[in-house]
């Protein structure tokens, strides 16, 4: 190991690009250690303000102007995206263009790319400044569950702000790093949950001798401490007789911000006050805020139960399970870890700076600085091709080691055919249409008769866990690079829209014995629902509640016999809605019995 | 280079998985491109590793002719029936789920996946038992040497080959219940 001065080595500098905060961190004299800013902070907000003329702030002072002014945050769960795959709530904040889309700004806006940029730039700025030298290198971290586009997104934000990419690194396998560096004689499988503020990681890894291996990783790119913010706001302008959906954007970052506060302050205390200057107070306590975590803490636990299956491994076969990321302060999610790997949750690490800390191993790792470490990390999700029919053909299986390589041969199918249309996806379901595309590429084929022009393809997943395609021709054995170009979404959305428009076109006229109909369906599945499971919880529900769900059902009843469009469909909405509470007691007793079952 | 040649492994069948682990963690610490291997060189290694690691493969590799013949042993068989039906009622059940319209007639469908979980669960351990029953000859065709017992070695291979395909599926419908149940 060696210093970071030695003048022999250039600096790489490790950057956790986190979805509220980021941090930039340097190995030295073999130990990690994050750079603060002029001020004194290690971590910066991830906020930008652009103004009218392209100014730019980053961070701190950017956030000081939040509620009077458009500030962009969380900007990196639009890593990567398309327009057409985001959310209405999401697209309220940005603007199409022709490459992409762009965030809203006090100016021109700037792409999610742009903005990270910005941030990136900000982190590079705090590194030369603390280290006193030029810094051109740098490691960025990405939560495990990014695919592609989202990885090679921020590549290209990091190259944007002047910096060479070295690697891009999984944030649960960069504070797996962190919270091995004390333990390497040590021969360990552990899992590191990893739940920030805009998304959810968990991964499996064995230590032994250095290396850290990691085993399966599961997650969601789209759950964190902003959907938490969210629906605790939610749940406050329910109180408070206010809808939320027509708030503007400056009263959702005010909610937002309380939000927040509260959420904190729960962590430490049972009730707090929910306060909104003339408009309300709503007071929350624990138990309210734990009720609106239970889907989310659903999910976490279906990531880390098909994290274990994956990895072939039982909850007793590791030997820690480390938590980091903001959102792990918070009790409910502590205890469901402890339920889910039947351990106390390993709490050594810095939730905030452990991956920062950790991107700084690796980036000493790469400069030659760090010898005894190195990090075997897997691809999350499987990669494969459109086949006839539509299906998904895997040719490298999620939670492969990466860097790998997969082979296809391609034939053509017709005599003379120059070309072949490939549609690269990544994601776990049959059909193609259901994962993620990455884009397509075309094999290029030498004119010949049917079948005999034969084309072998080779997928790569390097390290950063990006991929290429390279084309062999059998008969001349030259290697070309294929281009895996995105336009062809574009089209196909156009087409979706049309073909949208068509139908609603046509459908206008049967509307409302459609509207019947569908209302018709979910009435029928949700009566007997509804015998069965009164059946079973009757006793448990408080009379009022049990009172709502009877009233409805017999509203329904009547609304089928009287044949009336939309007077069922709000009664099955009502229904829907009075049923919630049975839905999740049946969910619990489910769930727990699930649990006790693993155990034995 | 043959599987064994790349993993400096000595040819046995009957391996300890946490040696061959071992051994590829130790060698990727030259062979991984951060390390100052490459990518080719990983590679080799990889796929030397995924080849072994796997029972069925490791036998695979030691065959003379690749492609595995002979009677399949009855205890895999007679397993055929139970987990193509195991696999089926979940894959219904998971397509009853998707078209479930109501949080209700969800939630009471989902009462059916802890039994669901359990008949797969002890469809994996009566696998994982018929899988240790074939391993366990490894120990036999080591010490007769490989070349003697091809015929039998052949016939262990297909069965293996139907094991590890059945607990893939098992796995594959398995994680596809826990990511239905928890949303």
């Amino acid at each position: 190991m060696g210093d970071i001065g030695n003048s022999m080595s250039e600096v790489i500098v490790g950057i956790d690009l986190g979805t509220t905060q980021s941090a930039v961190g340097v190995v030295d004299s073999g130990f990690p250690i994050l750079l603060a800013d002029e001020e004194g902070h290690s971590l910066t907000p991830s906020a930008v303000w652009q103004g009218k003329n392209g100014e730019i702030e980053v961070g701190h002072s950017a956030v000081r102007r939040a509620g009077t002014q458009t500030v962009i945050t969380s900007v990196k769960g639009l890593m990567g995206r398309r327009f057409s795959e985001l959310q209405d709530s999401e697209k309220t904040y940005v603007t199409k263009i022709d490459t992409g889309f762009t965030v809203t700004t006090e100016g021109d806006g700037l792409t999610p790319e742009e903005a990270s940029a910005e941030i990136l730039r900000k982190m590079k700025q705090i590194a030369e400044a603390r280290l006193e030298t030029e810094v051109n290198k740098a490691v960025i971290t990405v939560p495990a569950y990014f695919h592609d586009s989202q990885r090679a997104a921020t590549k290209r934000a990091g190259e944007l702000a002047g910096l060479e990419v070295v690697r891009i690194l999984s944030e649960p396998t960069a504070a797996a790093l962190s919270y091995g560096l004390d333990r390497l004689g040590e021969a360990a499988k552990v899992a590191v949950f990893d739940l920030g503020g805009g998304t959810f990681d968990v991964s499996l890894l064995e230590m032994r001798d250095g290396v850290f291996e990691v085993l399966s990783t599961s997650g969601d790119t789209r759950l964190g401490g902003d959907d938490f913010d969210h629906a605790i706001s939610q749940f406050a302008a329910k109180q408070l007789d206010t809808d939320w959906e027509t708030l503007a954007p400056l009263e959702h970052v005010r909610w937002l911000t309380e939000a927040r506060r509260v959420k904190h302050a729960l962590s430490s205390e049972d009730e707090v006050t929910f306060r909104i200057p003339f408009v309300g107070d709503v007071p929350m306590s624990r138990a309210d805020f734990d009720q609106l975590l239970e889907p989310f803490l659903g999910r976490m636990e279906g990531g880390c139960r098909r994290a274990l299956l994956d990895a072939d491994l039982k909850e007793g076969d590791l030997k820690a399970v480390v938590m980091v990321g903001g959102s792990s302060r918070i009790p409910a999610v502590k205890e469901r870890v402890q339920k889910i790997f039947q351990r106390e949750p390993d709490l050594s690490q810095h939730p905030d700076e452990a991956i920062a800390r950790g991107a700084a191993i690796q980036a000493g790792v790469l400069a030659g600085v760090v010898r005894e470490i190195l990090l075997l990390d897997v691809t999350p999700l499987s990669l494969g091709i459109e086949t006839m029919g539509g299906l998904m053909n895997v040719l490298i299986p999620r939670n492969s080691t990466i860097p790998c390589k997969a082979g296809e041969m391609f034939t053509n199918a017709a005599d003379g055919q120059e070309s072949m249309k490939v549609r690269v996806l990544q994601g776990e379901r049959e059909l193609a249409r259901d994962n993620w595309e990455l884009g397509d590429f075309r094999v290029p084929f030498t004119p010949e008769r049917r079948g005999q022009a034969r084309v072998g393809v080779e997928f790569r997943i390097d390290a950063d866990g990006l991929l290429t395609v390279l084309a062999r021709d059998v008969a001349t054995g030259a290697d070309t690079l294929l281009e895996v170009g995105s336009t062809a979404v574009d089209v196909a959305e156009a087409q979706v829209e049309k073909m949208v428009s068509e139908s609603v076109k046509f459908a206008f006229e049967d509307m409302n014995a459609r509207v019947f109909e569908e209302a018709k369906l979910k009435a029928n599945e949700l009566l007997p629902a509804v015998e069965i499971a009164l059946e079973q919880f009757q006793h448990e529900l408080s009379q009022e509640d049990l009172q709502a769900i009877t009233s409805a059902r017999d509203s329904v009843t009547d609304a089928i016999k009287s044949q009336d469009a939309t007077g069922l469909k709000n009664a099955v909405e009502t229904l829907d809605h009075a049923t919630e509470g049975l839905a999740a007691l049946l969910v619990e007793k489910a769930s727990s019995a699930l649990f006790s079952n693993s155990q034995d | 280079m043959s599987a064994y040649a790349r993993l400096g492994m000595p040819k046995v069948l009957a391996l300890e998985e946490k040696t061959l682990e071992a051994r590829f963690q130790e060698l990727g610490k030259q062979a991984h491109p951060d390390v100052g291997g490459s990518d080719e060189e990983f590679e080799t290694l990889r796929r030397a590793y995924e080849v072994l690691k796997n029972p069925a493969s490791r036998l695979q590799e030691a065959l003379e002719e690749k492609n595995p013949r002979g009677n399949v042993a009855t205890q895999v068989m007679d397993l055929f029936g139970p987990v193509a039906d195991g696999v089926q009622k979940a894959e219904a059940f998971l397509t009853e789920r998707t078209a479930a319209r109501s949080e209700l007639g969800r939630a009471l469908l989902d009462t059916r996946v802890p039994a669901l979980k359990k008949e797969l669960e002890a469809l994996g351990a009566q696998l994982h038992e018929v899988e240790k029953m074939l391993t366990s000859r490894f120990e036999v065709f080591d010490q007769q040497g490989w070349q003697h017992c091809q015929t039998e070695m052949s016939e262990t291979a297909r069965g293996l080959t139907f094991v590890t395909k059945w607990q893939a599926q098992l796995r594959h419908v398995t994680g596809k219940l826990f990511e239905a149940l928890m949303g």
